[in-house]
């Protein structure tokens, strides 16, 4: 189930919401009861045959968050968590990256047969969520959860179960046993759930839509033009879908009084490759940093080791996000880029003009989404050699004039909310007494939004999100 | 006097509160009271304007809760139920149209002049192989009509996007390049192999007006009729002969209903037209008798019902018609092919003793090889538009 969708809208929320509210605050233990069992119903809904794998890691993680927490020496302590670690990494190995493997041997000349298995939904999510408990239990961050329930709510919990962010047990760790639900954290949960939803529904997938077809076209050959419009479309898609997502996953949070970390800070403006990954998917780089770089030693070491440092992460990154090559030469990518960055181009990128940074971290990252988007590697050569068609820059493609007339209203919104510009206006407008009434105002922009969505998702079925293969 | 800071503060504060509540408080009304709506609301069965049917309350079964259907069902069902759907998709449509004003809507090209369907960018132009397989499946079928004592005419009909290709944006599609290639292609091979045949595209290519309509995909039954017309000619020029009703013995009546064609019905209406819909009376009216899948229904060939679309011509899509005339002098005529026919079929009977009519995508009691064998006609109309000279699909498909 999708949260932009009617049956989530209709059927779902208003069902868990009245469930969860028919209990009295005081019953907090039955609250979280009602929201684990919404939780499990959510991921069935979406995943019938496989939800044991998810109830398989709940109780794997949960035995290893316990034997850590008993009175061990060191030794055995690390000899659990180790064991544990391997044990998600295998679950999502087998699910994820064994087809992968098999396939890449056979083309060595193996002869293995293919798994038959289906990867789990969200897998990567609720394993790395699953890994953080341990991983802070066992660094003695966090306490042991001796509630199962407890436990199986934060690894499963719905707004966040399939998309992230990537909530880390201990920073919710405390709300999962005493959190305050207030109208005012409900509104905004309100107000941030439209927020997200008109994102995903109003621009990503009308960005997506514009995508797909110029992807799908351009084994077939585009101009230059149609190029950098199917590159340009999928750079706002993944990013309105995600942050999207993000949004609608805090706000719902908000409104079941949870605070989950925020996983966008407008990642388009940065200056420096660098400054992107600090605003893009931050709950995924800030996990990498705190589980895999900085216990590689980070940058406390000497300029090899830290390029092998990150190196790995970026290796494991690009991994993550799925078994293609694609997605492992896209994390190289931005480990060179950061290398470069950081041993080589900070300076210069600091004397830089800031227009002139602004286009380079955007051209780089929308060279990395090529990458990221394409079936194959020879596909993403294919489409970078279209989009550095220069010489075909004046024999203009008239394709390009349909789909800015057909989507120019989502190119227009996309490109404005991918920078700051409205809430700076919107404080500029404050600060000079222009506009009265910001809080009504933002009230009926809510509506304004879930009248349009819901327009929307009757009109098309066209839905698929994004990040469900991750 | 002016309000100190911090009283302006609580006010903003009570202000902000008060909003916050009533923000809630409507989206937990809105998020509560249409499910309670869309349950106790009546259930229509189908979609007037999607032409077709609306999905039902999915059965409960552990395969299919397993499988994912049932949740795939659900979703569709509650899509296709929820409360005031169609006002909502009709204002979807609206807005679409007259605030955004976009080029494409439902797949629709809106045009000053014309709806017009949207084509893929990379259509494909002329397939060899589909075009041999049709010619040899075109030359099986003139053999078998020969056989039985019959002749084949093969009657092609452009659409409406085909005549009016103009009319496209120029940054979209026309398909004109594609089907010139394939009707030239076509029409050569026909002649190769001896198969007579009417390309009206000829005849409505440069004056295609009157009998097109701005929003459906068919010709009118002004386009119909001359289509009748050509039919008449050729058969009396080459097989034998036959009478026409000429335009001096009938006379054509615009409905008084406003006509729906085909994509303004995608768009619920909205596209403004001055399309006309046609019915037509005879001076001398011809009795016959019409049966429909084997029953015989009222004798009519236009519809009671359909009155504002192009089901208004003989009730719309059917496997078999036969109309009897019982004039044996007449020839017997047999009509094979998909909506096309359907406006022909009203004028057509009027130039033979009996006319039947088979539409393979609904009708499947006999091939049509069983078919001739057992009806025998003296001739064998084969209707297909221009979109479909190369397709197996439906009626494309002879066996």
């Amino acid at each position: 189930m999708v949260f932009s969708s009617l049956v989530f809208l209709f059927l779902f929320l208003p069902v868990c919401l009245a469930l969860y509210y028919a209990v009295p605050g005081r019953f907090a233990g039955l609250r979280n009861f009602i929201l684990l069992c919404m939780s499990l119903a959510f991921y069935f809904y979406g995943e019938p045959r496989l939800v044991w794998v998810m109830l398989l890691s709940i109780l794997m993680n949960y035995i290893s968050g316990r034997l850590l927490g008993g009175d061990r020496p060191q030794g055995a302590r690390r000899a659990i968590m180790v064991l544990s670690v391997v044990g998600n990494l295998s679950i999502l190995f087998f699910f994820k990256y064994c087809n992968f493997v098999i396939e890449n041997l056979n083309a060595l000349g193996a002869s293995l047969p293919l798994l038959n298995v289906v990867m789990p939904i969200g897998i990567s999510f609720f394993t790395f969520q699953a890994m953080s408990y341990v991983l802070d239990v066992y660094r003695k961050t966090a306490a042991v959860q001796r509630n199962i329930g407890y436990l199986a709510l934060y690894i499963t919990m719905f707004p966040q179960l399939i998309a992230g962010p990537i909530v880390r047990y201990s920073d919710i760790a405390l709300e999962i046993t005493a959190r305050t639900h207030s109208l005012r954290q409900f509104s905004q949960g309100i107000t941030r759930f439209c927020h997200g939803l008109g994102k995903k529904v109003l621009i990503a997938n009308a960005m997506g839509l514009v995508a797909d077809e110029i992807f799908a076209a351009s084994a077939g050959g585009l101009s230059v033009h149609l190029a950098w419009l199917g590159a340009i479309s999928y750079t706002f898609q993944i990013y309105f879908d995600f942050s999207g997502y993000s949004d609608m996953a805090i706000g719902l949070g908000k409104m079941f009084g949870f605070t989950f970390l925020e996983n966008f800070n407008f990642p388009y403006i940065s200056r420096s490759i660098t400054e992107f990954w600090r605003r893009w998917h931050i709950s995924l780089s800030t996990w990498f940093r705190d589980y895999v770089y900085i216990p590689l030693g980070g940058s406390r070491c000497a300029r090899p080791r830290q390029i092998f440092n990150l190196f790995v992460v970026w290796l494991l990154t690009g991994f993550w996000h799925g078994a293609e090559w694609t997605f492992l030469l896209w994390g190289l990518y931005y480990a060179a880029l950061l290398v470069l960055e950081k041993f080589f181009l900070q300076k210069p990128l600091e004397k830089a003009p800031r227009f002139l940074r602004h286009a380079y971290a955007l051209l780089l990252v929308i060279a990395g989404w090529v990458l990221f988007r394409c079936d194959s590697v020879s596909g993403a050569l294919l489409y970078y050699r279209q989009m550095a068609d220069f010489g075909a820059l004046l024999a203009p493609d008239l394709r390009v004039l349909y789909y800015l007339r057909e989507y120019g209203v989502q190119f227009v919104l996309a490109a404005l909310l991918s920078t700051p510009v409205l809430s700076m206006a919107r404080k500029f407008l404050e600060s000079r007494g222009i506009l009265r009434f910001p809080a009504l105002l933002s009230a009926l922009c809510v509506f304004f939004i879930l009248f349009f969505v819901v327009l929307s998702l009757l009109q098309s079925s066209y839905n698929p999100f994004i990040y469900f293969r991750f | 006097m002016a309000p100190s800071t911090k009283q302006r503060e609580r006010e903003d504060a009570a202000g902000i509160s008060g909003i916050r509540a009533v923000q809630t408080a409507l989206f937990l009304l809105v998020l509560f009271l249409i499910p309670v709506l869309t349950i106790f609301s009546p259930k229509e069965t189908t979609s007037y304007y999607e032409n077709r049917s609306l999905a039902e309350f999915p059965a409960l079964s552990s395969e299919a809760v397993l499988s994912g259907g049932y949740m795939s069902a659900l979703e569709q069902y509650i899509s296709d139920h929820l409360f005031k759907r169609e006002p909502l998709l009709r204002l979807a449509t609206r807005l679409d149209l007259e605030l955004f004003r976009l080029p494409v809507i439902s797949d629709v090209v809106v045009t000053d002049k014309a709806l017009l369907p949207m084509l893929a960018w990379d259509e494909a132009g002329l397939a060899p192989d589909a075009l041999a397989t049709m010619t040899a499946s075109l030359a099986k079928l003139n053999g078998a009509v020969e056989a039985a004592g019959g002749r084949l005419l093969y009657v092609g009909i452009p659409q409406q996007r085909s005549v009016m290709r103009a009319a496209y944006p120029a940054y979209l599609n026309n398909g004109g390049a594609a089907l010139s290639e394939t009707e030239a292609a076509f029409f050569g091979a026909l002649s190769e192999n001896g198969i007579a045949y009417i390309n009206m595209l000829d005849v409505f290519w440069e004056n295609y007006a009157p009998y097109y309509t701005a929003t459906d995909h068919h010709y009118n039954l002004l386009g119909a009729y001359e289509t009748y017309l050509q039919i008449a000619d050729y058969v009396s020029e080459a097989f034998f002969p036959v009478q026409a009703v000429g335009p001096e013995s009938l006379t054509f009546a615009p409905m008084d209903v406003s006509f729906l064609g085909s994509r303004n019905r995608k768009l619920f209406g909205l596209y403004p037209n001055g399309d006309i819909l046609y019915g037509y009376t005879l001076s001398e009216p011809i009795e016959f008798d019409r049966w429909d899948n084997g029953e015989p229904v009222e004798s009519t060939v236009f519809s009671s019902w359909g009155k504002n679309t192009y089901v208004y011509y003989m009730g719309g899509d059917i496997g078999e018609t036969i109309i009897r005339t019982y004039r044996d002098d007449l020839p017997n005529a047999l009509v094979i092919g998909d909506s096309f026919t359907n406006a022909l079929e009203t004028v057509l009977y009027l130039s033979f003793n009996e006319t039947r009519s088979l539409d393979f995508r609904h009708y499947d009691a006999q091939t049509v090889y069983e078919y001739l064998e057992a009806y025998r006609p003296d001739v064998v109309i084969y209707v297909r538009d221009d979109t479909s000279y190369l397709s197996t699909d439906g009626n494309g498909n002879l066996g």
